[in-house]
């Protein structure tokens, strides 16, 4: 018996696909990334990753986005040797600026959206399709990485990282460190 | 289909960047779970403020 999986709200959040209504389109189009990540917003508005958007349940404001899609860890086994893992990426994640600062004392928004919505649905596609981990290429920024390991991503030995990071990572992610983690 | 020989099959089980993924430990969520603990009390007076808010704006 194969069950069929959705994703779903809590009680405080909700999850839409980015393209699920049209008024999405105007809700993006006022997306700010904390930190003044512009690349995060320039993704949001033209990109071809599965996009999730968060929302709040009570005002509907738009807190975050993420997107996932998949790929594959090259790993170095031999000089000449490689092989892969079948993963999924975590392509990007984001907390809306604007919904920061209408509600300043928000602490913890990115852990609530990793644990709520994103681990249950790359677990629950894990169930699915062969992939073994969840990487992500983060920004080169102590504060960070720490942040992402505090979620459980872990990096690579470094000259692991820099095979990894030569093979896989695009060129607009370059400088960012490959983080990952087991699912 | 791809079939893995015996001989790359030995190489992948020599190899420790493989192993550090075949046999890496899931990661302790325990920090990440205290942290989403205290942002869902946090955002449960939130959200109990703008209820009363809104019935309030509405007359009710």
């Amino acid at each position: 018996m194969i069950i069929e999986f959705s994703v779903v709200d809590t009680k405080d959040y909700k999850i839409e696909h980015l393209f699920d209504s049209p008024e999405n389109q105007d809700l993006i189009a006022n997306f700010k990334a904390t930190n003044d990540a512009d690349g995060l917003e320039d993704y949001l508005k033209y990109q071809g990753s599965r996009t999730y958007l968060i929302k709040d349940a009570i005002s509907m404001e738009l807190a975050a986005y993420f997107s996932l899609r998949t790929g594959l860890i090259t790993i170095q086994v031999q000089e000449n040797n490689f092989d892969s893992v079948p993963a999924i990426e975590l392509s990007n994640f984001a907390i809306n600026k604007c919904y920061k600062d209408s509600h300043p004392e928000t602490h913890g928004l990115g852990f609530y959206v990793f644990k709520k919505f994103i681990l249950p649905i790359v677990q629950r596609m894990s169930v699915y399709v062969g992939t073994n981990a969840l990487y992500i290429f983060a920004l080169p920024e102590k504060k960070l990485i720490k942040h992402y390991g505090n979620m459980g991503f872990y990096r690579l030995p470094v000259e692991q990282e820099k095979f990894v990071q030569s093979h896989v990572k695009p060129k607009y992610d370059e400088g960012c460190i490959f983080m990952y983690q087991p699912i | 289909m791809r079939v893995i020989s015996k001989e790359f099959r030995k190489t992948l089980e020599k190899s420790e960047i493989y192993n550090l993924f075949v046999k890496a430990r899931k990661p302790d969520h325990a920090e990440l779970d205290r942290a989403v603990e205290h942002f869902e009390k946090w955002i449960a007076k939130e959200h109990a403020k703008d209820r009363r808010l809104l019935m309030e704006a509405s007359g009710k």
